[in-house]
C-alpha cells in the first residue's frame, strides 16, 4: 500500500517541481518504479485503504486487487520507460510539459487504484486534462487538442451516466466485483471506455492529436491511455459478470475496429499517424478477445470456460504487447522525428545510419511485434487471439459461431494488413537508404536506454512468455510435448487444440540458423558487396520508390472504402484518402451548427422574456433529471 | 543551296529546309515560334522525350531501363507516378545513338546503303529502300518496274514478320504462352523464308541503287507465295483464337488509347495512326500498290493497333502474291530482270526518299557530291512512335505498360540512329 501512496505522492511532487523539469521527470521515474512495485504486490496480495467518508453515503478509498495490479504493472513499465526517456526528450519542450506529464500519470494510477466511481472519475478527468494540456504544447495544436478533449469528455459523460445507473441499482459508489449492475450501466460504461480505446468509429481524433503531440505524449495517448479503457472494460466485466449480448457487441466493435485500423494504417504516410491507426487495430483485437471471453463465459460449460479464460489471457497478452511495443515505437519514432525535424515516413529514411542503431532497432522490434513476428511478444498475443477464434465451433448457437468466424476473418485480415503497414514503416525508416540528411544531435543517453529497455522486454517477453503465463496464473495453458519440455509449450485449450513454443523457436532458430551463420562468418572470406541492380545506373534522389506508391495499389483496389481521390492539376498530382468515419462527424458537426443557429435565432435572440423562459425550462429539466 | 535541317512531326509537316539564314517548311504553317518548336524537336530527337515532369506528394520517377529485363534495347523509360498510375513519361534513347548519319558522310552510295541498313535490324530493308530512293532521286535514276516490284515484295515481307513479332510480344505480355510459341515459330519461319529468297534473315545486303545487290531468282517466287500462304493460314487460325480469348482482349482493349487528333498532332504514322481511324498510308501514293486496301480501326487502343497489324499481314501476303504474278508476266514478256545492277553515275544533287515501313513513314534526305554522300538526314517512324507511347501511357497503370509499348512497334535503335 505504501508504494501506491508513494507513487501518487511522487507524481504530485513532480507536478510541483516542474520548474526544474529534469527533477520533475526523475520524480515521475521514481513514482513509476514505486507503482510497479505496488502493482506486483497487488498481484500477490490485494490491498485497500480504509474508506474515507466525504459526505453521508459516500465513502471513497484506493487499493489494488490482482486485476488492477496486472494493469498497473503493464502501465508502470510504460511509465518507467517514458519518464526516463523524457528526462532527455523533455529538454526539447517547455517546463509545463513536465507538470502535465506527471499529472496524467497521477490520473492513470488513480484510475487503476480507485475502489469507487468518484475516485475513478477524478483520476479519469485528471488524466484527460493532463494529456490535453500536453497536446497543447505545440503552437498549432488547438483544434486537435480540443478534439481530443471533446472525445475525452464524451467518454467521461458516458461513464458518469453509467456510474449513476450503478449507484441507482446498488446504492453504492463501489466498483468492486459483486455490486449489482444493470445492462444500462454496462452499455454506458462500455461506451465510455471504448471511446478512450480509440475504437471505430470513435477514433477520428487520433490522427491529429497523435501527430501534433510531442512523442512522449503520443506514446501516453496510444499505450497507457488506451490501456485505461481496456482496464475499464475488464473492471465492468468483473462487476456485471459474463453476458452473451455484451460479448457479441464487444466482438463486433472490436473486429471491425481491428480491420479498420489496420486498413487505414496500411495507407498512412505520416510517421505518427501510422502508429496511431495501429492503436485502433490493436485495441480492436483486445476488445474482440474480451468479447469472446464474455461470450464463452456466459455459456457456463466447462469447455467454454476454458475458452473464456484463454481468450482473456489473449486480451492480457495483446494489451501488454501493445503497451510495450507502442511505447517503444513512439519513443523511437519521436527520437528520429526530432533528430531529423521531419514528419513524413518518406523524409526520415535511413534512421539506422543517420540517427542511430538503437532507435532503428526499436522501430524494427516494435514493428515486428505488431506484425506478429516470432518470437516477439506481439506474436504470442496475436497467435493466442487467432487460436481462440478458431475454436468458434465450440459454441452451440449458429449466430455465435458465425460471428466468431467472421471476427476471425477480420482479425486475420487485420494482422496481415498490420504486417503490410509495419513493413512499410520499418523498410522506409529504420532500414531505408540514407538520403544524407543531417541529424540534429541532442543528449540522448536516457532516450536510448529507455529504447533498449523496451526492446529487450518485447523480445524477452516473447521468448519467455510461458513464464509470464505462469506468473499471471494461467498455468493450465502450459505443458510439454515430444521434445518440448514442460512448461515451455503454450496450449490454446485443454485438451490440446493448438500449441506454440516461442522459447523452443528461439532455440531451434539459434541452432539451425544463427550458429551455422556464425561458424560460416568466422571462416568465410570477406563478402563482396555491390549495389542492387537498378537498370544499370545508380538511383537518383527522385527515383526512390515513395511511401504513397507502396500502398497505392491497395488504396486503388479499395478506393470506395478509402475514398481515394486522384487529383491532377497541371504539373502537380496527388492521391488523398479520407477516413469514412469522419463523414459521421461532419454530419454531426453540420447538425450542431444548424441547431445552434436555430436556437440562437429563435430563443437566444436578445428577447429577455424568451431567454428567461429558456433558463427556467432548462433548470426544471435539470432538476427533474 | 537549300538544305534540309530536319524532318519534324507536327502538323504533318515532315521537312524543314534552310539556306544557312532562314528556315522554310514544306507546309503553310510558319512563324518564328513554330520554326523554333520544330527545330527544337529536331535537336532533341537524339536524346528522346525529355523535360516533362510532375510533382506532388509521393510522385517519383520510376526509371525502367536502360538495362532492364523488360526493355529489349538500351533505353530508359522515366515513368512519373505516385504508384501504379502513370502521370507523365519521358523516354531516353540516347544510349542507342551511334551517329550513323554522320558516319555515312563521305561514303559511296552502296556503302551508305549498308549504313542505313544498320540503323535498325527489324527495319533494315525499309531504311535501305528509303535511302536508295533518295539517292536515285538525287541522281535522277529511273527505277525499272521489275525492281520496284521486287522491292515491294521485300518490303511487305519485312512488314509481315514485324507485325507477327509485335503480335507475339503482345501475346507474351498477356501470358498467352501457347499462342506466343506458335507466333514465334511463324516469325522464325518468316526469317528463314527471307534467308532462302533474299540471302539474309533480315533482308540485309539485298537492295542496291537501281538494282539488287545480290542475284535474285524471280522464278522461285512461286515457292515464296506458296510458303507464305501456308504461314498466313497458320497465323489466321491463331489470330481467330486470340480474338476469342477474353483475357487477352481485356488486356488490350482501352489500353494506351490515342485519338486521331492527338496522333496527327504528334505526327505518328503507320498502324498507330491507322488504328485511330485515319486512312493514311504512303503506299496509297505509290502507283505500284494499285488497289491497296488500307486497314483501319476506330478505337485507337492497343487492340486496334493489333487488329490493323493483323489485317496488314493478310493484305501483304496478297500483295506479294500479286507482285509475284506481275513479275512472272514481265519476265514472260521479256523485260530485263531486276538483278541487273547498273553502274551508278558519280553525280551530285539532293533527293528525298520515302517508304512505308512496318511502323510508319520513313524518310531520307540525302545530298551527293561527285557520287559521295555529303549530307544525310533520316526521319524514322520510331521517333514519333515513342512520342505516341509517351502520350498514350498517361493515365494508364504500370501493368498496361508492355501492352502499350509493344503495340506501337517502336525501336530505340530506329529512333536514335
Amino acid at each position: 500500500m505504501i508504494f501506491l501512496y508513494l507513487s501518487l505522492a511522487l507524481y504530485l511532487i513532480g507536478v510541483a517541481a516542474s520548474s526544474r523539469k529534469y527533477l520533475s521527470y526523475w520524480t515521475a521515474f521514481a513514482a513509476s518504479i514505486s507503482s510497479l512495485v505496488a502493482g506486483i504486490s497487488a498481484m500477490i496480495n490485494s490491498f485497500s485503504s480504509p474508506g474515507c467518508s466525504i459526505i453521508p453515503g459516500l465513502s471513497i478509498s484506493v487499493g489494488l486487487d490482482a486485476t488492477s495490479g496486472i494493469f498497473l504493472v503493464v502501465a508502470s513499465i510504460s511509465f518507467i520507460a517514458l519518464s526516463f526517456y523524457s528526462i532527455d526528450f523533455g529538454k526539447l519542450f517547455s517546463r509545463k510539459m513536465a507538470a502535465w506529464f506527471n499529472l496524467s500519470l497521477f490520473g492513470m494510477t488513480l484510475v487503476m487504484a480507485a475502489q469507487d466511481s468518484v475516485n475513478f472519475m477524478i483520476g479519469w478527468e485528471v488524466m484527460t486534462i493532463g494529456l490535453f494540456l500536453q497536446i497543447l504544447e505545440r503552437k498549432d495544436s488547438y483544434e486537435d487538442a480540443f478534439r481530443f478533449l471533446a472525445f475525452g469528455e464524451a467518454s467521461a459523460m458516458a461513464l458518469i451516466i453509467g456510474f449513476a445507473a450503478l449507484f441507482l441499482s446498488s446504492g453504492t459508489f463501489s466498483i468492486k466485483a459483486g455490486v449489482t449492475a444493470t445492462p444500462f450501466f454496462l452499455v454506458m460504461v462500455t461506451l465510455g471506455f471504448i471511446i478512450k480505446m480509440d475504437i471505430f468509429p470513435f477514433h477520428t481524433w487520433i490522427t491529429g492529436s497523435y501527430s501534433k503531440a510531442p512523442s512522449n505524449t503520443a506514446a501516453l495517448l496510444s499505450a497507457p491511455l488506451t490501456l485505461m479503457g481496456v482496464y475499464g472494460i475488464v473492471r465492468a466485466l468483473s462487476i456485471a459478470g459474463y453476458s452473451d449480448w455484451w460479448g457479441i457487441g464487444l466482438m463486433a466493435f472490436g473486429a471491425v475496429s481491428a480491420f479498420w485500423g489496420a486498413m487505414q494504417a496500411a495507407a498512412e504516410r505520416s510517421l505518427k499517424k501510422l502508429p496511431a491507426y495501429s492503436t485502433v487495430e490493436n485495441n480492436g483485437i483486445i476488445l474482440t478477445a474480451i468479447g469472446l471471453s464474455a461470450m464463452a463465459g456466459a455459456s457456463g460449460s466447462q469447455p467454454m470456460m476454458v475458452l473464456s479464460r484463454f481468450a482473456f489471457l489473449a486480451a492480457l497478452f495483446v494489451a501488454f504487447s501493445h503497451t510495450a511495443a507502442k511505447s517503444l515505437l513512439f519513443m523511437s519514432v519521436g527520437h528520429a522525428k526530432e533528430s531529423l525535424q521531419e514528419e513524413s515516413i518518406d523524409n526520415v529514411r535511413g534512421i539506422w545510419s543517420n540517427v542511430g542503431g538503437i532507435p532503428a532497432f526499436g522501430i524494427l522490434t516494435s514493428g515486428l511485434s505488431f506484425s506478429a513476428f516470432p518470437p516477439t511478444i506481439g506474436f504470442v498475443g496475436e497467435w493466442m487471439i487467432l487460436e481462440a477464434l478458431f475454436q468458434s465451433y465450440k459454441f452451440q448457437g449458429n449466430a455465435q459461431r458465425l460471428l466468431t468466424a467472421f471476427a476471425g476473418i477480420l482479425i486475420a485480415l487485420a494482422i496481415g494488413l498490420a504486417a503490410f503497414s509495419m513493413i512499410k514503416l520499418i523498410g522506409y525508416t529504420a532500414l531505408g537508404p540514407d538520403h544524407g540528411k543531417k541529424a540534429h544531435r541532442f543528449p540522448s543517453l536516457k532516450i536510448r536506454s529507455s529504447e533498449v529497455f523496451l526492446t529487450a522486454l518485447i523480445l524477452l517477453g516473447g521468448i519467455f512468455s510461458p513464464f509470464l503465463i505462469k506468473i499471471l496464473g494461467y498455468s493450465n495453458f502450459l505443458g510439454g510435448l515430444l521434445a518440448v519440455p514442460d512448461p515451455l509449450l503454450i496450449l490454446s485449450s485443454n485438451p490440446i487444440f493448438g500449441v506454440v513454443s516461442p522459447t523452443m523457436f528461439v532455440v531451434v532458430v539459434g541452432f539451425l540458423f544463427i550458429v551455422p551463420y556464425l561458424l560460416y562468418h568466422r571462416s568465410a572470406k570477406k563478402a563482396r558487396r555491390v549495389q542492387a541492380w537498378n537498370g544499370g545506373q545508380t538511383l537518383t534522389e527522385d527515383e526512390y520508390f515513395t511511401v504513397p506508391a507502396y500502398s497505392f495499389i491497395l488504396e486503388y483496389i479499395l478506393r470506395k472504402v478509402y475514398r481515394t481521390k486522384e487529383t491532377r492539376m497541371g504539373y502537380t498530382a496527388e492521391v488523398t484518402n479520407k477516413d469514412l468515419a469522419e463523414y459521421l462527424y461532419e454530419i454531426l458537426d453540420k447538425f450542431v451548427r444548424r441547431l445552434s443557429y436555430l436556437v440562437g435565432r429563435t430563443i437566444m435572440n436578445g428577447k429577455i422574456s424568451l431567454y428567461i423562459l429558456y433558463i427556467v425550462i432548462v433548470f426544471v429539466l435539470a432538476f427533474l433529471l | 543551296m537549300i538544305r534540309a535541317v530536319g524532318i519534324a512531326g507536327c502538323d504533318q509537316d515532315k521537312l524543314l529546309l534552310h539556306d544557312g539564314k532562314k528556315v522554310w517548311s514544306t507546309s503553310e504553317a510558319s512563324g518564328e515560334e513554330w520554326i523554333a518548336k520544330q527545330l527544337k524537336s529536331v535537336a532533341d530527337r537524339d536524346k528522346g522525350i525529355t523535360g516533362q515532369e510532375v510533382f506532388g506528394d509521393g510522385v517519383f520517377d520510376f526509371r525502367y531501363g536502360p538495362v532492364t529485363g523488360g526493355v529489349m534495347e538500351a533505353g530508359a523509360y522515366h515513368l512519373y507516378t505516385y504508384g501504379e498510375r502513370i502521370l507523365c513519361v519521358n523516354i531516353d534513347w540516347s544510349y542507342k545513338h551511334r551517329g550513323l548519319e554522320s558516319s555515312a558522310i563521305g561514303l559511296g552510295v552502296e556503302d551508305a546503303l549498308n549504313v542505313a541498313e544498320s540503323v535498325c535490324g527489324n527495319f533494315a530493308f525499309s531504311h535501305s529502300l528509303a535511302m536508295s530512293r533518295a539517292i536515285e532521286s538525287a541522281l535522277a535514276i529511273e527505277v525499272p518496274s521489275q525492281l520496284r516490284k521486287v522491292r515491294i515484295i521485300a518490303l511487305e515481307l519485312e512488314r509481315i514478320y514485324n507485325h507477327i513479332y509485335a503480335i507475339s510480344q503482345l501475346a507474351s505480355a498477356a501470358a498467352q504462352k501457347v499462342m506466343t510459341s506458335h507466333l514465334q515459330a511463324i516469325y522464325e519461319d518468316l526469317l528463314r523464308l527471307n534467308n532462302d529468297f533474299f540471302g539474309s534473315r533480315f533482308l540485309r545486303g539485298f537492295n542496291g541503287i537501281s538494282g539488287t545487290a545480290k542475284p535474285f531468282n524471280d522464278e522461285a517466287l512461286i515457292h515464296l507465295s506458296r510458303r507464305l500462304g501456308s504461314l498466313s493460314d497458320r497465323f489466321d487460325y491463331l489470330y481467330e483464337r486470340a480474338l476469342e480469348s477474353e483475357n487477352f482482349m481485356d488486356r488490350l482493349h482501352d489500353t494506351a488509347k490515342l485519338d486521331s487528333e492527338k496522333a496527327e498532332k504528334i505526327g505518328v504514322t503507320g498502324p498507330t495512326l491507322r488504328a485511330t481511324g485515319v486512312r493514311e498510308d504512303f503506299r496509297l501514293q505509290d502507283q505500284d500498290y494499285e488497289g491497296l486496301r488500307c486497314a483501319t480501326s476506330q478505337m485507337g487502343d492497343s487492340l486496334a493497333r493489333m487488329e490493323v497489324r493483323a489485317e496488314e499481314v493478310f493484305e501483304s501476303v496478297e500483295i506479294i502474291s500479286d507482285m509475284s504474278g506481275e513479275l512472272k508476266e514481265l519476265r514472260d514478256s521479256g523485260s530485263a530482270p531486276a538483278t541487273d545492277n547498273k553502274s551508278v553515275p558519280d553525280g551530285s544533287g539532293s533527293g528525298i526518299g520515302y517508304c512505308e515501313s512496318p511502323s510508319g513513314l520513313l524518310a531520307y534526305y540525302v545530298e551527293l557530291q561527285n557520287g559521295k554522300i555529303s549530307s544525310v538526314y533520316a526521319a524514322t517512324p520510331s521517333i514519333f512512335g515513342f512520342k505516341a507511347i509517351g502520350e498514350s501511357l498517361v493515365g494508364n497503370i504500370f501493368t498496361d505498360f508492355p501492352f502499350a509499348v509493344e503495340s506501337f512497334g517502336a525501336y530505340f535503335a530506329d529512333a536514335a540512329r
